[in-house]
């Protein structure tokens, strides 16, 4: 329950991410007791490469401190959406901090707003959704996949967000839609699936006049259909974007300079360098404004 | 549609193609628009989401003062620009090699379409016109026939969209300027550096009390604007809002979203010198020698009970709860700033630093470092690109944004 609410110390039922350094970050649940593959309950402990964390011990600690473990010692830090997005179980691809800000400020979301996602996939993007648009929002999300929606709306609820916040629901969207959000009644649709043009027509149905829509598609065919059928279907100002992040390695360098009698005198700089391969593509982003003097609809436009 | 109309004081978003600019709009407001001057006045009384064409409505001193007339939506709309080409039809476009630019193509003189234009000929007559008198129309391809007609279009008549302001259409028209009029107030944020620095503060609306600390200073008080509308009137998320200079309530940034009296009410905005005073007064900041001199501005001579009010009520908040993040948005060296200022910011809580140097980073990178109090420490160079999605035709933009600033951010922790 650490999520929408800023903690200090940790209490049972709290999720804890354990940091051991940058690439190696991990989710916790504080719950003492856990079920081991024999189905019995046995002590929650938590193994690392440093040794091994009893998780009850994290109780009463304060976030941002470090604990001891058998060979070493590892910070823990109170979940943060970042945080989470770097370390959360995948069940799916998944989208990363760049791309959900970006959509997140795009789709126009504060307090309050009401949206709807699709597909739910492993929730990266649905928390930082859930933290912008709560106390009062509403998020609809749909997956097809029944283990997937069930996971999903278990995690939401293990972090404190659910219902009329969160209604996780296992639905085929493309095929039937959005039911039971009424129509015009949200501020925008996000998609992530494969086929987001046979979602449109029923984005298009449970968007309020004016709403905004994105949709991530990771290749170009997929956004030139998706485009095409906005703009069919009442939407107008389409935008497409790409962003990505390059991080950048800050260090100290010392660098030989050459003098023309062929000695070298050596140069300290600081400096900050970008790795030698970095992720050159996640997806497209697509975003659109449903016109606002687009008349409701009560059936979803269908276009082929 | 919406049913809101506009009132006088209140602030709206004018589109023109995909130019946007927000305005205040009253009796006698009167904006520039490109080129072109025009009056607000008609606008009052009209709804948020409105289309207008622009018709001159005076001549000052031989400039053109244009008027919006609300028009039809159908009319509006036919003058968007959407080239949806169809594949089929481009295939059996011409291709260009028989053109020549030799600037005679054009066979109607200037004159004659002045005359045309005064005698209030419409637009898409004119367009007619040029084209049948184009001695090169015929030989362009189907998708550069549209674009000269389009283009010709717009040139003969404009047509502008009324609209809500919100965040996203205040940073498009404060950052995404033509070339022609690069902009230095904005510090290099782009709409994705923006995006992520608010996403990065997690600034929420908490049901329990909260309180974000931002330093802002050279980008026209947008990241301000960002995050307050992360709050929310019903909740006990407060923000702090820093800086050396007066009146960062007043920037357009946050005029321009009518944000309501009860949502400001959870916005305190206190100058930085003032402020390290008083906390230090109080007890919540511990005293350091090295408080640098140049830090300090000019004596604060509203000393009101208004302003001391704000500041006592800050000083409360952040003695029972420390700051659920530290943001430092600076045209200037932001390190002085960021190292006074992280002792008040709880344990793992973020701290974001944006500069539009990437060299005073590095400095804050191994100073933060050093003084082993922060973890997750990172410097991110954001990078946004723009697409023309068309059918056969895509490619990204040929202009794109050279750079969107630089980002330092981490995590507070106990100090090893
Ligand atoms: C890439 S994942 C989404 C990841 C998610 N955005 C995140 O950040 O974690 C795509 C999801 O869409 C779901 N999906 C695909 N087609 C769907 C459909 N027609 N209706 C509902 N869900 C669908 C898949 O089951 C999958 O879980």
């Amino acid at each position: 329950m650490s999520f929408p609410e800023f903690k200090t110390k940790i209490e049972r039922g709290d999720t804890v991410i354990l940091y051991l350094s940058v690439t190696s970050i991990f989710p916790l649940q504080v719950e003492p007791k856990m079920t081991n593959k024999k189905g019995s309950l046995v002590d929650n402990i938590f193994q690392t490469v440093y040794g091994a964390l009893r998780v009850s011990d994290l109780e009463g600690q304060r976030y941002g401190t470090k604990v001891a473990l058998s060979k070493g010692w590892a910070l823990v830090l109170a979940p943060t959406c970042d945080l989470w997005t770097q370390c959360l179980p995948h069940r799916t691809q998944i989208l990363y901090t760049p791309d959900i800000s970006l959509i997140v400020a795009q789709l126009e979301l504060r307090p309050g707003s009401k949206v709807v996602e699709a597909g739910t996939g492993s929730g990266s993007l649905s928390h930082s959704i859930l933290r912008t648009v709560k106390p009062d929002g509403e998020l609809h999300t749909f997956d097809f996949h029944e283990g997937r929606a069930d996971a999903a709306r278990e995690e939401f609820a293990l972090h404190g967000y659910k219902e009329p916040l969160v209604r996780v629901a296992h639905r085929d969207v493309c095929a039937l839609g959005f039911d039971p959000v009424a129509a015009a009644s949200v501020d925008a649709v996000f998609l992530d699936l494969p086929c987001p043009w046979d979602a449109i027509g029923h984005a298009r149905k449970v968007l309020r006049p004016g709403g905004r829509i994105a949709i991530f598609s990771p290749c170009v065919e997929q956004v030139v259909r998706t485009k095409e059928v906005l703009l069919k279907s009442d939407f107008f100002e389409t935008e497409t974007i790409e962003c990505l992040c390059k991080e950048l390695s800050v260090q100290y360098r010392t660098h030989g300079k050459l003098h023309l009698d062929g000695n070298e005198e050596q140069e300290r700089y600081l400096t900050s360098l970008p790795c030698a391969s970095i992720p050159g593509h996640s997806g497209f982003l697509t975003f659109a404004t449903l016109k606002p003097w687009a008349t409701p609809c009560r059936s979803p436009i269908l276009i082929s | 549609m919406e049913t809101d109309t506009i009132k006088s004081g209140q602030w709206v978003a004018l589109q023109r193609e995909n130019y946007v600019k927000v305005v205040q709009v009253t009796e006698k407001s009167h904006i520039s628009l490109g080129r072109d001057v025009v009056e607000l006045g008609n606008l009052l009384g009209k709804s948020v989401w409105s289309t207008y064409s622009m018709e001159v409505a005076k001549r000052i001193r031989g400039e053109r003062r244009f008027q919006l007339v609300e028009c039809p939506i159908s009319e509006y709309e036919q003058s968007l620009v959407q080239v949806l080409v169809d594949d089929s039809k481009d295939t059996e476009g011409k291709d260009n090699r028989f053109i020549k630019d030799d600037g005679q193509s054009q066979k109607l003189s200037r004159e004659a379409i002045v005359g045309m234009q005064a005698e209030g000929v419409s637009a898409k007559d004119i367009v007619g016109q040029l084209v049948e008198n184009s001695s090169t129309f015929e030989q362009k391809t189907v998708f550069a026939q549209e674009k000269y007609v389009s283009k010709k279009q717009r040139k003969y008549k404009k047509y502008v969209l009324v609209r809500p302001t919100s965040n996203r259409l205040v940073t498009q028209a404060l950052c995404n300027l033509s070339p022609q009029e690069q902009n230095p107030k904005h510090m290099s944020l782009r709409q994705d550096s923006l995006s992520l620095i608010v996403s990065l503060s997690g600034v929420q609306a908490t049901t329990r009390p909260s309180t974000f600390l931002l330093f802002e200073s050279g980008s026209q008080g947008m990241v301000t604007s960002a995050m307050i509308e992360r709050l929310s009137a019903t909740s006990d998320a407060h923000l702090v809002v820093l800086s050396c200079a007066r009146g960062n309530d007043k920037t357009v940034a946050i005029q321009a979203m009518n944000y309501s009296p009860e949502l400001l009410s959870k916005v305190h905005y206190l100058s930085l010198s003032e402020f390290l005073k008083s906390a230090t007064e109080c007890g919540i900041l511990p005293q350091k020698e090295n408080c640098e001199k140049q830090e300090e501005g000019p004596p604060a001579k509203r000393a009101n009970s208004d302003y001391e009010a704000e500041v006592s009520l800050v000083m409360e908040r952040l003695r029972s709860d420390k700051a659920a993040a530290l943001i430092v948005v600076a045209k200037e060296n932001p390190i002085n700033v960021c190292t006074h200022l992280l002792p008040l910011v709880e344990l793992s809580r973020p701290f974001i630093i944006y500069s539009q140097f990437k060299e005073p980073l590095q400095e804050a990178y191994m100073k933060l470092k050093a003084d082993k109090n922060v973890t997750a420490l990172k410097l991110k160079e954001p990078w946004l690109r723009k697409y023309q999605i068309l059918p056969e035709r895509t490619h990204p933009e040929v202009l794109m944004s050279g750079s969107g600033g630089f980002i330092l951010h981490g995590l507070t922790v106990e100090s090893a």
